[in-house]
């Protein structure tokens, strides 16, 4: 089966600062990839990049066998939207809209069948213990936002799942039901996950540990 | 994208951010407000003074008129050159005269006697004897302009009206004494005993006669002083009242065989110590007054609009400018940049759309409202038009469709600026 992600020769700079330096990466379908390294190595660029919301970076990148660089803003927005995932270091949630609203943000813009969409984003809502009432995101905590964001990430089916640390405002207990519900919903629905963790219990349960370090990837595990 | 899509999608953009709309659909409210009342307001002015100071004359013809004032049987100067027979053929002898309609005043008191709005009405008068050319002949295109004192019995004599006479009815008489004023839509067809030898202030040893008249048109021929019959009838009169008086006419209508030939007939006329009036003169005069008032007027509105325009579309362009984090959840989210356009256009057309007819609509009503305000204080104005607001709707609908262009225009413009920046620096608060 060919990867969901490959990546060959990837740099990026900022201000004269090569961030990311010639690297490659391939990412298989179904696959859990953890992405570790100290702060600000650049992981947050590396999963923009891979994210296609930074395009300011040169080498190649493939996602579902198709060449990003290749493509027009209309292209770059069907992949985002039918292939990847992302849960946001910020959330990056709409403050005014309750959290079934910011889950089903990209499916209303997008013009897909409310129907559906709606009973997929209220499946993983509930299985994330995620209130639906008209509370907006706002006044939620933020371990409450966090999983909200996650199902953002989550309801339209994405074959590949960017997370940037997905469970740094979650407790131990949360943590676990989170990355639980993930294992769970990586089987079902066969997504990739490449996750920026840095939680050691996270760790164990990613089937390959990178290390971003001078701007290229390492194997860890 | 279907329409309940689109409703769905500007509901959960818009949560929270209505009152971000309000002061820029406020400004391009007050900014299509303020188009229209001034193009309503400049324009009813405008046609006020033109109504003022036009004139019927025609481009070939001369008003040739004695230098002192005359007022008829009231003569009030008189001084140099009178306008006799002699002069009258010496004009008539030039070879670029092709006519002369003469004007002649009734020296013989009289007065009028009628009703206007169900109350008896007064006044002294003085008779101006004209043929249908002095006035215009359009004027008169249906108008029987004939009468001698043996028509009495079968035909009412023909008055034409000057509007000046409305005029200083309007506001020396009716205005003091809490009277409805007149137009000249209002006084044609009046009907009225006209009594010719005597009047409040004069009396004739020769015995009176009345005759009963109608007002069968108003003029705005600047040497129609009060009210005009047919020239017949005031030479009959004259004849009768005062034999041996020498003619003279209060006034000559010259008409030239062209144009070009008006201003060798004006040096002519000027240099027997005649006053001139040609149409160029009095238009000149009168263009060069409305024009500079509309100017005026266009600059004060332009400023004022412009001012208003671009507050509108910077207010427009920085609630963009806020939005910018929540477009760029949106973009990362995968909506395509074409699809948020279309929306983002769907909503700035039809609340701009709404926002200007509504100014435009609530600018036809100040006009209106301020228009009878206005022609409620004044009867003189009252007279000269119906309303000082004037609604060219073709006109006025492109001005607020160029602005509401160039608004949603520019907003749309930014937009499309704004979803060039890449998503990171979108979601950079």
């Amino acid at each position: 089966m060919s990867p969901i992600l490959v990546a060959r020769g990837i740099c990026r700079a900022f201000e004269g600062r090569k961030i990311l330096d010639g690297l490659d990466m391939d990412i298989s379908r179904g696959e859990f990839v953890a992405v570790v390294g100290r702060s600000g190595v650049g992981k947050s660029t590396l999963l923009g990049v891979l994210g296609t919301h930074d395009r300011g970076f040169s080498g190649e990148l493939l996602i579902d066998g198709r060449d990003v660089g290749a493509m027009d803003d209309g292209e770059l927005a069907g992949v985002r939207r039918e292939l990847l995932g992302f849960v946001f270091q910020d959330f990056y949630l709409l403050p005014h809209l309750t959290a079934l609203e910011n889950v089903l943000l990209p499916a209303v813009f997008s013009g897909r069948d409310m129907g559906e969409a709606t009973g997929r984003a209220e499946e993983v809502l509930e299985r994330l213990s995620v209130r639906m009432d008209s509370t907006p995101t706002s006044v939620l905590s933020r371990g409450e936002r966090q999983r909200v964001a996650v199902a953002r990430g989550l309801v339209n089916g994405p074959e590949l799942l960017l997370a940037d640390e997905p469970s740094a405002s979650l407790d131990e207990e949360n943590e676990r039901i989170l990355f639980d519900l993930l294992d769970g919903l990586r089987l079902d629905r066969g997504f990739a996950m490449v996750a920026v963790i840095h939680s050691t219990s996270v760790l164990g349960r990613a089937d390959r540990i990178l290390e971003l370090s001078n701007g290229k990837l390492r194997e860890v595990r | 994208m279907r329409f309940a899509e689109v409703r769905r999608a500007l509901r959960l953009w818009n949560r929270g951010h209505w009152r971000d709309y309000l002061f820029s659909q406020g400004m391009l409210l007050t900014a299509s407000l303020l188009l229209v009342f001034f193009v309503a307001i400049g324009l009813g002015v405008g046609r006020l003074l033109d109504r003022f100071l036009s004139s019927d004359l025609p481009a070939e013809q001369v008003r040739v008129t004695p230098e002192g004032m005359q007022a008829g049987f009231f003569q009030t100067e008189l001084g140099g050159l009178e306008i006799t027979d002699d002069v009258r053929d010496s004009i008539e002898a030039l070879p670029t005269v092709s006519r002369i309609d003469p004007q002649v005043y009734a020296h013989v008191p009289a007065f009028l006697r009628g009703y206007l709005g169900g109350q008896p009405y007064y006044t002294d008068i003085t008779l101006e004897g004209v043929t249908g050319a002095f006035l215009g002949d359009s004027l008169l295109e249906d108008i029987d302009w004939s009468y001698t004192l043996a028509d009495s019995a079968t035909k009412l004599l023909p008055i034409v009206l000057s509007e000046n006479l409305l005029i200083l009815y309007n506001a020396g008489f009716a205005e003091a004494n809490d009277l409805v004023g007149l137009t000249p839509e209002g006084v044609v067809g009046l009907e009225a005993s006209v009594t010719i030898g005597r009047s409040s202030i004069a009396d004739l040893p020769h015995e009176p006669v009345t005759v009963r008249a109608v007002i069968v048109a108003t003029s705005r021929n600047m040497a129609l002083f009060a009210l005009a019959v047919p020239l017949e009838f005031v030479e009959e009169i004259n004849s009768i009242y005062l034999p041996d008086r020498t003619v003279s006419y209060s006034a000559l209508m010259v008409t030239a065989t062209t144009a070009e030939d008006v201003p060798s007939i004006v040096r002519y006329v000027e240099g027997m110590g005649l006053r001139a009036e040609t149409r160029r003169g009095i238009a000149q005069k009168a263009e060069l007054l409305v024009g500079v008032v509309i100017a005026a007027l266009s600059a004060l509105a332009g400023a004022i609009m412009l001012s208003a325009l671009s507050s509108a579309i910077h207010t427009l362009i920085a609630d963009l400018k806020n939005r910018r984090y929540a477009l760029g959840v949106l973009v990362a989210l995968g909506t395509s940049h074409d699809r948020l356009a279309m929306i983002f256009a769907f909503q700035i057309f039809l609340m701009s759309t709404v926002t200007t007819v509504l100014g435009g609509l609530l600018g036809c009503g100040i006009a209106a409202l301020i228009s009878r305000m206005i022609l409620s204080l004044s009867t003189v104005l009252r007279a000269a038009v119906d309303s000082l607001a004037v609604f060219p709707v073709g006109w006025m609908l492109a001005g607020l469709g160029l602005m509401l262009l160039a608004s949603t225009g520019m907003a749309y413009v930014f937009f499309r600026r704004l979803l060039k920046i890449p998503v990171p620096d979108l979601l950079r608060i």
